[in-house]
């Protein structure tokens, strides 16, 4: 494969361009079951390979999954045209970095494919075992991935990255009377034997039974909790306010506030793909630049905005070494792992909201002006007592939210992909639709 | 011209059915993709680029093995269904199979008119001078998405078939700012073909409707929260059916008994006012077909009548489980996905009221005149979608815009309370993710009453 990816690059630097490449390969397992049965089985192998090129400062993209010399040959002759056509960009180069980086995550399974599919097969069984009124698992399955990524630049950087991982996920169906209900979760993990399937199975269980017997809420405004998923959708939902990139498109709200007030005193935002507890850690970004730790929020204060190479050069700033790119995009930028750090925690002793499901909140936000509204379930914590509540929306305003908020621990708690790192919160004064 | 030769194909059939498959199907896909976005009054990015994969299926009883690749060659074509074809643990003789090719009406045009790049970036230059004529239009992005998805489908009862696919869709967006105040509004206009829908589309009206649009949701005030009488306007408004409805009537949910409508076939599971249809063969429309993902030509499927549930749509799984028949509603993003049973173009029928009728009979309560995007849980039938330009109807009269307004509420509850049908109805393109993929889908619905109806916003 390196063979063919440095062939492609010589014919770009023959055309008097520079450029780089994405090739990325993935094999994949998917099953899943209806009842006690096998109803699913997938296996699958892909690759892609994605030329980014640059010639009199234009730039020219192009992909194929078909990688024999005509598709590579039409690869390039694609970025040249769509690079001539393309308006002037000063500003976005191929990095001068060289040298060659092996970033390998890939751990031995051990683990046949029988006994996986013995695990899922038999999912339904420990469901019915652990509550009788689960009828049936209407999504439920395991699915294994290993990746390939190679990376290779006219300039001479080479980045090679293997990786892989392992999700199961489950959605119980209960009924009780003319009631239904549902919940949903999934876990990851890097090997099969860290799968902890009967935590999926209590955790899915326990929280449909609960909402079999839900209230409606009063329509009001409470202070509420998420847990850290539901926090994890939020901060990737508004993603761009943290990104130099939609500070050049002119879509960021925080566009005028660097050295301002944007979250909680309280709240330091650091990007960090070292993390030693996260799930996934990148040595290079997208550019083939090393990653760095970043302190994006310092108590409450806008330091700087994730940044390439590219939107660091056009606002004059400094890279921040967090470009993303994959085979089919144009260059941009992403965070790594995020860890929201607390200085100061306070007592709460009030009622509060729990929302434990968020439903629609993609659709239902802007990402300009941070304004949301979607679905939820929860639970009412009010007088010692755990209420669960169905059938109402939330309503607010990210960015406000952000500041309106009490720090109750500062122990800090991941999602479940293990990207985001929060401490305890309560937000203030949102806004809930129920009866 | 054959993506993959027909004799290769028929050995992997035949060995599919020789390690004990009932029933063996191969999709294989070309697609040509091309998409230019202008953002900042320039051309931003020009990406293309070509997708090629072939999808193998093998069927025993319930059990359903699916596995894909990026290569044409017979022997990595066999060495996938071998390794599918190993978890049957049985052996059968060995049969040939042969193929005869699918006749079918065509849907749409058979030659689509292509243009140079200079006259889409033309265009889109044109789009965002007449955005940024208005002087609070602080960004405009115009992305123009051209596709040309080429398919053959065979399988091991001698089908071949084939359609070449093409999709045109302009998107623009435009962000408003007054002030503190900013807004975003967006219009995604998209059909089955070529620069042909560009050129028949009313583009100042499009250009008015979005600046339009994006002033009212400026200065709009938060919507109040609370269950009320609803009108819902035609066109997106449609995503209410897709979400509430559509998907739950699909027998991929249904094959689960995971749809609150699953046994509900012959009853009367909406208002007697309501008929919905989803038809696949509406010339040039962006959820048309000739033929669905395996290979059967697609056909109108009425869904309900008069409130009562006469079809859902099935696909061939969705047959075998379930005994409903099949209604060319197997559909997949790509090779990647295993098919099933989809929405194609999915809408209300007319009804007899003006819009007016329909606001004026409402008292007090919220007319939607723009809806965004939604979700749906089939098993339970909780569905959600966002509103993107909502106002207060007080005393039957609209008043005040409103902002940030979202819907919920159970498919099956819904459905009852829709009362009144208008009688202007339009469709709108859209795309649709589930357990195949996100495919190109399309929403629509005359104006509706909807009697009550949770709506989320400010308390």
């Amino acid at each position: 494969m390196r063979d063919l990816l440095e062939k492609t690059i010589s014919q770009v630097k023959k055309q008097g361009a520079e450029g780089d490449l994405v090739f990325q390969s993935s094999k994949n397992l998917k099953l899943s079951a209806f009842g006690n049965e096998l109803s699913e089985y997938k296996v699958s192998g892909t690759q892609i390979l994605g030329l980014r090129l640059i010639k009199d400062q234009k730039i020219g993209i192009a992909f194929t999954e078909s990688l024999d010399q005509d598709s590579l040959d039409l690869l390039v002759k694609r970025a040249i045209e769509n690079a001539s056509a393309s308006s002037t960009n000063e500003f976005e180069t191929i990095s001068s970095e060289m040298g060659e980086v092996v970033d390998n995550e890939l751990i031995a399974d051990g683990v046949d494919v029988d006994t996986k599919v013995a695990k899922v097969v038999g999912l339904f069984n420990e469901f019915k075992k652990k509550d009788s009124r689960v009828e049936s698992l209407p999504y439920n399955g395991y699915g294994e991935n290993e990746n390939f990524n190679l990376f290779l630049s006219t300039s001479g950087r080479i980045i090679q990255r293997t990786d892989q991982f392992m999700q199961v996920w489950a959605m119980p169906l209960l009924k009780e009377g003319n009631k239904k209900s549902t919940f949903y979760d999934n876990l990851i993990a890097k090997e099969f034997k860290e799968l902890q399937w009967q935590d999926l199975v209590n955790k899915t269980t326990d929280l449909a039974a609960s909402f079999l017997q839900s209230t409606h809420l009063k329509t009001g405004r409470y202070q509420v909790e998420f847990t850290t998923d539901s926090l994890n959708d939020f901060f990737q939902m508004f993603s761009g306010i943290f990104s130099g990139k939609s500070v050049v498109n002119k879509v960021n709200a925080w566009q005028k506030l660097v050295g301002q007030k944007v979250f909680h005193d309280d709240l330091t935002l650091v990007d960090d793909t070292h993390l030693k507890d996260a799930f996934s850690h990148y040595q290079c970004d997208g550019e083939g630049f090393k990653h760095l730790p970043m302190t994006l929020i310092e108590n409450g204060i806008l330091k700087t905005f994730l940044h390439n190479s590219a939107t660091a050069k056009e606002l004059g700033v400094k890279n921040t070494f967090h470009a993303v790119r994959g085979p089919g995009s144009a260059l941009g930028v992403g965070r790594t792992n995020f860890i929201l750090k607390a200085q100061k925690t306070h007592a709460f002793n009030n009622s509060y909201i729990e929302i434990v499901q968020m439903d629609g909140l993609f659709s239902g936000s802007n990402a300009v002006t941070g304004d949301f509204s979607c679905g939820v379930k929860g639970f009412l914590h009010q007088n010692g007592e755990k209420i669960p509540f169905a059938d109402a929306t939330l309503s607010g305003n990210f960015f406000e939210m952000m500041k309106n908020l009490s720090v109750l621990d500062a122990s800090l708690s991941a999602d479940s992909g293990r990207s985001l790192f929060v401490p305890r919160m309560i937000f203030h004064d949102l806004s809930i639709a129920g009866l | 011209m054959q993506l993959v030769s027909q004799s290769s194909i028929s050995e992997v059939i035949s060995e599919g059915l020789a390690l004990g498959a009932d029933f063996v199907d191969v999709f294989i896909e070309k697609t040509q993709n091309e998409n230019l976005t202008f953002k900042s009054s320039k051309i931003s990015d020009i990406q293309s680029g070509t997708l090629f994969g072939v999808g193998i299926r093998l069927i025993k009883g319930d059990q359903v093995l699916y596995g894909y690749t990026n290569s044409s060659q017979k022997d990595e074509l066999l060495r996938i269904t071998r390794m599918l074809g190993k978890r049957f643990q049985t052996q059968k003789h060995s049969q040939t199979v042969s193929f005869e090719n699918l006749k079918y009406p065509e849907i749409g045009m058979l030659k689509v008119k292509s243009v140079s790049l200079e006259e889409k970036i033309r265009l889109m230059t044109e789009l965002d001078v007449s955005f940024r004529k208005d002087k609070l239009v602080s960004q405009a992005v115009v992305d123009f998405i051209n596709k040309e998805q080429h398919v053959e489908i065979y399988n091991s009862e001698g089908l071949y078939a084939f359609e070449k696919r093409p999709y045109i869709r302009l998107m623009s967006s435009i962000v408003m700012q007054d002030g503190d105040l900013s807004t975003q509004s967006y219009t995604a206009p998209g059909a089955r073909g070529g620069w042909e829908f560009v050129e028949k589309m009313n583009k100042e009206v499009m250009i008015a409707d979005l600046l339009q649009q994006a002033r009212t949701t400026l200065y709009a005030k938060p919507c109040p929260a609370g269950k009320m009488p609803v009108v819902i306007d035609n066109g997106f408004g449609g995503v209410i059916f897709h979400e509430a409805c559509g998907h739950l009537l699909e027998t991929t949910s249904v094959e689960k008994k995971a749809s609150v409508f699953w046994d509900k076939k012959g009853e009367m599971i909406a208002h007697p006012n309501l008929s919905a249809s989803d038809d696949g063969t509406i010339d040039s429309e962006w959820g048309s077909l000739s033929i669905d993902d395996e290979g059967m030509p697609t056909q109108k499927t009425e869904l309900i009548k008069n409130g009562i549930l006469t079809n859902f749509l099935c696909d061939r799984v969705g047959h075998m489980k379930t005994g409903h028949p099949r209604t060319g509603s197997g559909r997949r993003q790509s090779y990647k996905f295993a098919p099933a049973s989809r929405m194609r173009n999915t809408f209300i029928e007319a009804g007899p009221h003006s819009r007016e009728e329909l606001i004026e009979s409402m008292g007090d309560g919220l007319y939607a005149k723009q809806m965004g995007g939604g979700s749906v849980n089939p098993a339970t039938g909780e569905f959600n979608f966002s509103v993107r330009e909502a106002y207060i109807v007080k005393n039957g009269k609209i008043t005040d815009a409103v902002k940030g307004a979202t819907l919920i509420g159970r498919g099956d509850e819904i459905m009852s309370k829709i009362s009144m049908v208008g009688s202007d109805l339009s469709l709108m393109a859209g795309m649709c993710g589930s357990v195949s993929g996100s495919i190109p889908t399309t929403v629509g619905q005359p104006p509706l009453k909807v009697d009550e109806i949770l709506v989320g916003g400010r308390a």
